[in-house]
């Protein structure tokens, strides 16, 4: 049994965890450092806000904000990171400074699951078609198609995502005027009842598409990109003409040759592309009026609701941490020269 | 040569390069025929078209090359095919049954997230669906020690676990695998370390002393044909300069070039001086008029820059593309 034990804490997988969780707590402890010590800090500035505003008594304002916040102010400054590192651990993230002193963590609950949904299903789908096409042209390099595609591709890719936002509404909506954007705010239209019904998954689908497709149309150009170059590389091994001299199919070769060495690189990539994504999702969110973390991040960030913007950080860092910590996981899967022995 | 009966033969064969700069000639009306159960060593410098005739036999020559004549029969059991002709899914089944191929630098020849195994089943299985993984495996330990690998460590390993010289005998293992009549090897030694070398050149003796099978031997080193080959054929420029068995042309070499060649292997005792052949290998997208090597020849008359002279027999089995030898 140790030595099974043993086998586990050795794994790539275990290593990688370790680190992931290392990274997690050092970010959470450098956004609770850079709150209290900066001069003039959010919690300083809260009690004087409440102190002015509503003519609130120093000992009720302060009371008020330990609640927000989640620390007891009047602890040492070691004692409060001890509390609040717990409370993160627990899902207590502290209260809004607004809506009532609402708990972040419900916030992130309600607002955060939208934006995974149209930034997963955007990514998955531009990474598939990306991928597929890259791969396509790659094999036609030097023709017309590939010509073309690619000129498109490196277009595509540089132009910034609300910019596309903005001309989707812009010709839908306005120029064209087929698609009535007004009413596709929010994340479904309210008069449909939230389940597994077909008139709200209509909606939702509906409210969806333009974000998702926003999404697709800005990144699918990288990974087309991406996994041309990447393939054509590959193409050139001499792998490949041995596999070809070996006298297997062709179809053998392109899956196990061609896209299991080429996908490789752009594995690191696509857990970047999460990252991107949910930075973006700020503007296209806001642009759309849809519902999601990125459009709630703003809020926060207009009202100056710092548990809020503090919460919805913490949020999208521990996301990019886990991606990039499946992604290695499973490039240890695949490439098997990144395998710890 | 105890038997004499031909396995492959090359006709006119001409290859050439789409590039930048123009056509790059890189095969130019190549004759060329080869025995069953011979070694034949390919020697010439870099960009004198060996790769290229090698990789045109068993047409993987990349995009951008072109076969503008030419034919390339092979005797298969009593039967005349020309390979360059052949539909491709039926010539497809001639590759490493018939003809294998370990390339230049073997170190990444293997795929790299495939298990040696791997590679020995898929190979076979290519060719023969029916067979069993215990068949195939059982095969595979036979070829991997002959050529003195350790099966059970190799058939798990990964190649980036295996040292290069031990890829290149994993290739070669490979390449016995479905017991083709002709195995090809580019540079079979070059990269690798000389105890390596040693290894491999004895694996290929122990191959030609054990199995049926032609082996083409491409290098440019003419130390590793003195030990394997029992002929020999000079390229140059994209053309056979010269062909012979090998003490022919060791002890009597005809062509200028190979004459070159020869003095340019560093002795063990003797002049200390290394000879070099003076001059720059030729353009191939305008190569010199006539003999291509005459800018570099010391023998050089008038006519080798005009005309150009064809393969002719001089001895016997003894071929040579050269003016001198034809008044």
């Amino acid at each position: 049994m140790s030595a099974k034990i043993r086998s586990i804490l050795k794994s790539y997988a275990f290593l990688r965890l370790i680190r992931a969780i290392v990274i997690i707590i050092v970010v959470i402890s450098i956004s609770f450092f850079i709150v209290r010590l900066m001069p003039g800090n959010p919690v300083d500035l809260y009690i004087v806000y409440l102190e002015t505003t509503y003519s609130m008594p120093y000992q009720q304002a302060k009371a008020m904000a330990t609640a927000i916040f989640g620390v007891n102010l009047n602890e040492p400054l070691y004692k409060q990171y001890i509390e609040y590192m717990i409370n993160v651990f627990r899902g207590n993230l502290g209260r809004s400074m607004f809506m009532n002193g609402m708990p972040v963590i419900k916030i992130i609950a309600q607002y955060l699951p939208w934006t995974v949904f149209t930034v997963g299903t955007g990514l998955l789908i531009s990474f598939i078609f990306g991928i597929l096409i890259g791969m396509a042209i790659a094999y036609r390099r030097g023709g017309i198609l590939d010509s073309i595609i690619t000129i498109l591709s490196s277009v595509l890719n540089s132009v910034p995502n609300y910019i596309i936002a903005m001309l989707l509404i812009i010709i839908f909506g306005d120029y064209l005027g087929v698609v009535p954007f007004s009413m596709l705010r929010g994340a479904y239209s309210s008069n449909v009842i939230p389940g597994w019904n077909i008139p709200f998954i209509m909606s939702v689908i509906q409210h969806a598409i333009f974000p998702i497709f926003t999404y697709v149309i800005t990144t699918i150009g990288g990974w087309i990109l991406l996994m041309r170059g990447s393939t054509i590389s590959v193409l050139g091994e001499d792998y490949i003409t041995v596999a070809r001299a070996r006298g297997l199919p062709e179809s053998k070769i392109m899956t196990t040759y061609v896209v299991r060495n080429a996908i490789l690189p752009i594995f690191t990539n696509f857990t970047i592309a999460v990252a991107f994504i949910f930075s973006g999702s700020v503007l296209v969110e806001d642009i759309f009026v849809y519902p999601g973390i990125g459009l709630r991040l703003l809020q926060a960030i207009n009202q100056r609701d710092y548990p809020v913007m503090q919460g919805i950080f913490l949020i999208i860092t521990i996301a990019v941490i886990t991606a990039n910590y499946l992604a290695d996981v499973l490039y240890g899967l695949l490439d098997p020269r990144i395998r710890v022995k | 040569m105890s038997n004499s009966e031909l396995i492959l033969s090359i006709r006119n064969l001409t290859v050439k390069y789409r590039s930048r700069r123009g056509y790059v000639n890189a095969l130019r009306n190549i004759n060329l025929d080869i025995y069953r159960n011979e070694a034949i060593g390919i020697v010439g410098e870099s960009g004198s078209g060996k790769t290229t005739l090698a990789l045109a036999i068993i047409r993987q020559l990349p995009n951008n090359a072109r076969i503008v004549s030419g034919s390339i029969i092979f005797y298969n059991d009593g039967n005349k095919v020309d390979l360059l002709t052949m539909n491709y899914n039926e010539f497809r089944h001639y590759l490493w049954e018939k003809i294998a191929f370990v390339p230049q630098g073997a170190m990444n020849s293997l795929n790299p997230v495939l298990k040696i195994r791997d590679h020995f089943i898929e190979t076979v299985k290519a060719h023969n669906p029916d067979a069993s993984k215990e068949e195939i495996v059982r095969k595979a330990r036979e070829v991997l020690k002959i050529t003195l690998l350790d099966p059970d460590r190799v058939l798990n390993s990964y190649p980036h676990q295996l040292s290069g010289g031990m890829k290149q005998r994993v290739m070669i293992s490979l390449a016995l695998i479905l017991n083709p009549a002709v195995i090809i090897m580019d540079e079979p030694t070059s990269s690798l370390d000389v105890v390596s070398q040693k290894i491999i050149l004895q694996n290929l003796k122990d191959i030609m002393r054990m199995f049926n099978v032609t082996m083409i031997i491409i290098t440019h080193d003419m130390g590793v044909v003195a030990e394997v080959a029992n002929r020999v054929v000079v390229m140059y420029a994209g053309k056979i300069m010269e062909v012979g068995d090998v003490e022919s042309i060791f002890y009597n070499p005809l062509h200028p070039y190979t004459q070159g060649l020869l003095k340019a292997v560093p002795k063990l005792r003797g002049e200390t001086e290394l000879y070099s052949i003076p001059g720059e290998p030729p353009d191939l997208v305008n190569p010199p008029s006539g003999c291509s090597f005459h800018p570099r020849c010391p023998f050089a008359m008038d006519m080798c820059t005009i005309n150009e002279p064809s393969l002719k027999e001089v001895n016997k089995g003894h071929l040579v593309a050269c003016f001198k030898y034809e008044t």
